[in-house]
């Protein structure tokens, strides 16, 4: 695993992004990381896409081939949950390493603020999401109303309050204002927080992603096609999974979960250890997923990571930076895309290109994504190549 | 309001159908009992073949949520109501609506009862939970 490079990425303004179709949106999010990576389209030679849930079809990767008008030899449309961006770049370090490709495009974006609406897209997901459809569905369990009962049982659990979930819609927040990528950069205090309102008690609007436009495309390629465009590559170390469930009802526990299984393999994979990543990039749709993703993944105790993040310890300047770019809560949650702004920034950071929210010396970055209730982990450490 | 009927013919239809005559129908492992929610062709931690065990519908709310915006059309308008996850006392766990309950009252550990609901499919049925009058 020490040929293989992120070489190109690029992002758009989260949000609403008016004027452009799902296709058109992959189209610019590719030729600017290939551009990025100093490649061309025809240097793609496989493209793995995720399918959007604002454009259906049959293969989409295969539609957005034809879309732009290559026959790359490779096109894979993929189901992964937020655990999909570390899925898809390992798969693409697959790829390389066994000879089956030499540059993937990955290209992960969704429009459901423009081409759906906020309403329809959280009903979408309560309909076809980590819902089950027999024995859950019908009582009428919203994905918030889920996430609220484990917030529920955390806060039963370990005593933990409104203020511990407050502090982390207060850190993404606070991150997200300094990156002009981000959907959402209103400041926002405790008063202001605690004044939301209830969506599924007891989390709150404010402990709850956005809906948002966006996505990200990625070029992966090998050592020497990497840094022609002139930007540092990011080299891909170790790659972890883990899946423990899909559907909350049939998790053994509420409150403890497996992303720290995938980040134990990740490191083992990549011989490293928890102490050498210098800026975590953890998956947290909604407040309670952040306190129990950093908690798994070693990073705080059980039950402790409200009173970190309140004591400013994942703060740019703290003992552990997470989430720099204010995460899903306030950079913005893309739909089916959800979490390869994870990856993005663990990418920026390495380069020194973060602006007012760079990590000095950032050597080794690690992103994490989840799909369903805290069902599939999905782990990527990076280095400066 | 008639909950929507989960989709017939799948594994935990016998729960359904019991539900509908009124009693609470749970799946064990016949070797150790372990309780298998969503139901399986066999027991996902030890491969053993499932049975149906009548519960008596009694337990307590582990977990809940209180729903302010509901997504599913038919649950619009009925807000607010509660989803939880009911603990019952002879095994099991299920996701389930505890009904009639002020959400000021609900807490966890609460003692509930079981009580049953038709659907759109008038040969299924489904469990809900009551506060139990006597231990409050």
């Amino acid at each position: 695993m020490r040929n293989v490079m992120i070489a190109g990425i690029a992002e758009p303004v989260h949000g609403k992004i008016p004027g452009v179709t799902p296709m058109a949106l992959h189209e610019r999010l590719a030729l600017q990381a290939l551009a990025d990576a100093g490649l061309e389209l025809r240097d793609v030679d496989a493209i793995l896409t995720l399918a959007p849930r604002s454009d259906s079809y049959l293969i989409h990767a295969a539609a957005f081939a034809e879309y732009l008008g290559i026959a790359p030899p490779v096109t894979l449309t993929l189901e992964g949950g937020g655990a999909a961006p570390a899925i898809m770049v390992d798969m693409a370090r697959n790829m390389i390493e066994g000879g089956s490709a030499t540059t993937v495009l990955i290209v992960s974006a969704d429009m459901p603020l423009s081409v759906n609406t906020r309403d329809s897209y959280v009903n979408t997901l309560a309909d076809s999401g980590p819902v089950h459809p027999d024995i859950e569905r019908p009582f009428g369990p919203t994905v918030p109303s889920l996430f609220g009962m484990v917030a529920r049982a955390y806060m039963n659990e370990f005593g933990a309050d409104e203020n511990d979930l407050g502090a982390v819609a207060l850190h993404d927040r606070a991150a997200a204002i300094t990156h002009p990528n981000s959907h959402m950069r209103a400041p926002m205090d405790f008063a202001g927080y605690s004044a939301s309102h209830m969506i599924a008690d007891p989390l709150r609007l404010l402990d709850c992603s956005p809906v948002s436009d966006g996505g990200a495309a990625v070029v992966v390629t090998t050592a020497d096609r990497a840094g022609k465009g002139g930007k540092r590559p990011a080299r891909v170390i170790g790659a972890g999974f883990s899946t423990t469930h899909l559907h909350l009802s049939a998790a053994t526990s509420l409150t403890r979960h497996g992303a720290g299984l995938a980040l134990d393999r990740a490191l083992s994979f990549a011989s490293r250890s928890r102490d050498d990543i210098d800026v975590a990039l953890v998956y947290d749709c909604f407040s309670i997923a952040m306190l129990i993703n950093v908690e798994d993944l070693g990073f705080a105790g059980k039950g402790q990571a409200g009173a970190a993040f309140r004591g400013g310890e994942f703060k740019r300047n703290g003992r552990l930076p997470i989430n720099t770019h204010g995460g899903l809560l306030s950079h913005g949650y893309p739909g089916r895309a959800a979490g390869i702004g994870n990856l993005i920034e663990a990418v920026v950071q390495l380069r020194g290109e973060a602006g007012a929210r760079q990590i000095p010396n950032a050597r080794m970055t690690m992103t994490h994504g989840m799909g369903g209730l805290f069902a599939t982990h999905g782990v990527l450490l990076l280095e400066a190549a | 309001m008639k909950y929507s009927a989960p989709r017939n013919g799948r594994e935990a239809t016998p729960h359904w159908t019991a539900a509908r005559e009124g009693r609470l129908l749970l799946p064990f492992c016949v070797e150790q009992g372990h309780f298998c929610w969503p139901p399986a062709e066999r027991c996902p931690t030890c491969r053993s073949p499932l049975a149906w065990r009548e519960s008596d519908g009694k337990g307590a709310i582990e977990t809940f949520s209180i729903v302010r915006r509901p997504a599913q059309a038919e649950w619009k308008g009925k807000e607010p109501y509660i989803v939880a996850f009911i603990r019952l006392d002879d095994g099991g766990r299920i996701l389930s609506n505890v009904i009639d309950c002020p959400p000021q009252d609900a807490r966890c550990g609460a003692r509930v009862v079981c009580e049953f609901v038709e659907t759109t499919n008038p040969e299924l049925g489904l469990p809900v939970f009551r506060l139990d009058q006597a231990s409050r």
